[in-house]
């Protein structure tokens, strides 16, 4: 009877000492389920939380790296048809000397190639301004058409919320001419600018009686116009130069709003950083709460333990040895 | 002189059984002799042993029996839980939460960078990790239901052991005990070891006759009746769960205490609780994966492809002679939930197991398909009203669970196959997922229904610990109230030593003063 509840004791003992002793080696309070279930299951979700958290932050900073460069390309974008327009507005004089003409057209047509390269940008593989078709090129390299698509490709930076991590090239090199335009030009002409289909403007030059059909191109890209500009130069096209001018205006408007966005998103992405880095230090503090064990306090339970199973035993070997037997001789 | 020395006996006999389980002490009954009458007054004649007594007392012994079976029980239940509790032990972070979170992020890395190689072989091989994850959480519980099976079978073969061993000391006790007041303490003291042992396997009820032998019944039935047994069997019913017969009869539901109980109880709670819902979970992700990934292009262009091996039906037979077959024909229609089949007066009728609620029903012609919630089965041969056919999604959910695409570039991260390459939308959707409340898992995602199946092993092993301990502490409570009765405390026995031993020697130095006084009249 004495034995059976010595060994007891004893076993309960250490048991309670080997639980404490995993907790202190795992430095967690709940170390399976039966232990705390509810804490449990809220570690389970933090722990989830985090992770999709960190989730969302490999993903933001996948989509801010492409948008960063983005955003330096159409810097560089709007940089060139900056230069593109004063060079039409140096252009649009029909009397040109033929240096002046010579050192315009190799200008613009410097300006059409680097227009073309920044459109067809690469960045770690992908063609940028491609949309959806990110293994091609996004504007065709001799007749300057766009061949992408107006795919965006949109990432998950939180529960529920996307934002692209590209602007298409038909957003970002083109305009789109809402409603048909006419402007009068100094010479008294008039020019009408008709949308065509996407982003394509069709454009007529008539004479002072708004009639006669004197000329007329179309253009769906910036590197479109900038080619027909620099054609319009050395051919001493001074109308078609005019009629160029209005629709860079728009094109550096245009660009201007598309990096107005790219900016208002970083921006977010920037905010976006900072909850879910905001979001993921309350959780772990949550986290730890409910899981993490107080050292100190476990390992000076751990001692009082030690020093109750070590008294048992003292007792339990003095009391186990006592026996009347061994007083009779 | 007789007395002490049949005192020293019983009091040797006590301390050679003073570790003896169940052993209860016994005490030597002195009685004085009938003094006998010699005229001038009655003379003693001394002390005659008048039986030797078994200090047992009847009612605690009842109450040692009754709690051994509820502690046979929590610590069967216990144990068995205690081992799916590690199974699904979040707190190590063994388990299948961090596997499903890994396979949603890669379909994030994928969504980021649809064309990256890297992002869809990762995805690939953190699919296989889910995958293998599953199947060894099944495997193991699979273990465990078997390792109880077993149990229940070793247990089962001990009850029949101690049936036999009670019934041939009830013969032995019945022959020491007949025509005389004696009572075979030993003997008795054997079978109240062996009704104990048995009560920690499996309640019991028992009665003494008055003979002396013991009838002891389960469930209603003999087990023990005199010297005759009943062999106890067990059987494995068609939901995978363990019966018990005895004399015939199934017996299963009178047995709610005891070891066998606790595992029977804890085979059908794995497997109706945790198996059945790591089942649906994956059958789940396997259904809404694949619906999803089945519209997306691959990098290759091609589109359809399974993303997981398709859900299949598995059937189960058991009618004599009908056949059948089962598939499934629209898999968005299936809700994951078990059917059952039955048949009557030439109708069949199919009832959903989890609602209760019948699915479809008609009159039955041999090999006709049978349509109903995206599955399609065909009953062919003649059916008795006594067959009953299983169909479930969820059987094979996680044995079929399996990557089926090897090439990466079949990934589909796309929507269209214009938008090849760089579209994410699909990747994005299939990511999207694990936001979702998913219909057929009452409406949660999977994460929050794979956290009930762990909050739900977590307090069932809370339970049966708390009850285990609980029953634990009862039982030695009362071991102890009898170990003080009825247990042998060998300071006790050493006075009672002393004491027959000082009587004996008196009564030597009696047998010597008498032969004295002999000698000094033979010396005259």
């Amino acid at each position: 009877m004495l034995y059976d509840q010595l060994t007891k004791s004893l076993r309960n003992n250490l048991d309670e000492y080997a639980a404490l002793n995993e907790r202190v080696a795992t430095g967690k309070k709940i170390n399976k389920p039966s232990e705390n279930v509810v804490g449990l299951t809220q570690a389970m979700g933090y722990r989830v939380s985090i992770g999709t958290n960190d989730q969302y932050q490999r993903n933001i900073d996948e989509v801010s790296s492409q948008l960063g460069y983005v955003d330096t390309v159409l810097s560089a974008v709007s940089a060139a048809i900056q230069q593109v327009k004063s060079d039409a507005v140096s252009g649009q004089n029909g009397a040109l000397d033929a240096t002046n003409q010579a050192i315009l057209v190799q200008n613009t047509t410097q300006l059409r190639d680097q227009l073309l390269n920044l459109g067809n940008s690469v960045f770690r593989g992908r063609h940028i301004f491609s949309g959806f078709l990110t293994d091609q090129n996004a504007f065709n390299a001799t007749t300057y058409a766009y061949q992408g698509d107006a795919g965006s490709i949109e990432v998950q930076i939180d529960k529920g919320a996307t934002l692209p991590l590209n602007v298409p090239g038909s957003t970002a090199f083109s305009y789109t001419l809402s409603a048909p335009d006419v402007i009068h030009l100094s010479g008294g002409q008039y020019v009408h600018y008709t949308p065509g289909a996407g982003t394509t403007v069709a454009v007529e030059i008539r004479d002072t009686d708004n009639v006669t059909v004197l000329d007329s191109f179309s253009f769906s890209n910036v590197i479109e116009m900038t080619d027909t500009l620099s054609t319009a130069i050395s051919g001493s096209n001074a109308l078609r130069v005019q009629a160029l001018i209005k629709p860079f205006e728009k094109m550096i408007q245009q660009v201007m709003t598309v990096q107005s966005n790219v900016g208002s998103w970083t921006n977010r992405l920037n905010a976006q950083t900072g909850i879910l880095e905001q979001s993921n230090l309350d959780i772990k503090d949550s986290l730890s709460k409910v899981e993490a064990d107080d050292i100190t306090r476990t390992v000076l339970v751990l001692k009082q333990r030690e020093t109750m199973i070590e008294a048992l035993r003292q007792s339990s070997a003095k009391v186990l040895s006592n026996s009347l037997l061994d007083f009779i001789r | 002189m007789y007395a002490s020395q049949a005192g020293l006996s019983v009091v040797s006999n006590n301390i050679a059984n003073a570790n003896t389980p169940g052993y209860n002490k016994q005490d030597v009954i002195l009685e004085i002799l009938s003094p006998l009458d010699i005229g001038s007054g009655y003379m003693g004649m001394g002390v005659t042993v008048a039986g030797i007594k078994s200090t047992s007392d009847r009612f605690i012994q009842a109450q040692l029996y009754y709690q051994q079976q509820n502690m046979g029980r929590s610590s069967a239940l216990e144990q068995s839980l205690s081992q799916i509790e590690q199974i699904f032990n979040e707190a190590k972070e063994a388990g299948l939460s961090s596997p499903i979170a890994n396979f949603f992020d890669a379909w994030n890395d994928v969504a980021t960078d649809p064309t990256s190689q890297a992002a869809r072989n990762v995805l690939l091989q953190n699919a296989d990790v889910l995958v293998l994850a599953a199947q060894r959480m099944e495997n193991r519980i699979n273990q465990t239901i078997n390792e109880s099976r077993i149990g229940i079978d070793d247990a089962v073969d001990q009850i029949n052991t101690i049936a036999d061993d009670i019934a041939r000391l009830n013969e032995l006790i019945v022959i020491a005990e007949a025509g005389q007041g004696e009572r075979a303490n030993d003997f008795r003291n054997q079978r109240d070891e062996y009704l104990n042992t048995l009560s920690a396997l499996i309640e019991n009820t028992w009665h003494e006759d008055v003979d002396g032998s013991i009838t002891i019944a389960i469930g209603m039935r003999n087990l023990v009746a005199g010297t005759s047994t009943n062999t106890l069997s067990t059987t494995i019913d068609t939901s995978g769960n363990k019966n018990l017969f005895l004399d015939g009869i199934n017996i299963t539901s009178h047995v709610t205490m005891g070891k066998v109980s606790g595992l029977l109880s804890a085979g059908s709670e794995i497997q109706t609780g945790s198996l059945a819902g790591l089942r649906k979970l994956i059958a789940s992700v396997t259904k809404e994966i694949n619906l999803l990934h089945e519209q997306g292009y691959g990098l290759d262009g091609t589109t359809g492809n399974s993303f997981f091996s398709s859900l299949q039906v598995s059937t189960k037979n058991l009618s004599a002679s009908a056949s059948i077959t089962g598939s499934i024909t629209d898999i968005t229609q299936v809700n994951l939930d078990e059917y059952s089949v039955s048949f009557s007066a030439g109708n069949y009728s199919v009832t959903d197991k989890q609602t209760g609620a019948v699915a479809i029903s008609g009159a039955y012609v041999s090999g006709n398909p049978i349509n109903f919630n995206g599955i399609q089965i065909t009953i062919t041969g003649a059916v008795t009203a006594a067959d009953t056919f299983e169909v479930s999604p969820l059987t094979d959910a996680i044995k079929n669970f399996n990557v089926a695409l090897s090439d990466a570039n079949k990934v589909a991260a796309a929507s269209a196959a214009g938008d090849l390459p760089g579209d994410n939308s699909m990747a994005l959707q299939i990511a999207a997922i694990t936001d979702t409340a998913i219909s057929n898992l009452s409406s949660s995602t999977f994460t929050e229904f794979y956290q009930g199946l762990v909050t739900t092993v977590g307090s069932l092993s809370r339970a049966a610990a708390d009850s285990s301990t609980f029953d634990e502490n009862l039982l030695a409570e009362i071991k102890t109230r009898r170990d003080s009765a009825s247990g042998v405390s060998l300071d006790e026995e050493a006075a009672n030593l002393i004491r027959y031993q000082r009587a004996y020697e008196a009564g030597a130095k009696m047998i010597q003063v008498a032969d004295e006084l002999i000698q000094a009249v033979l010396n005259i």
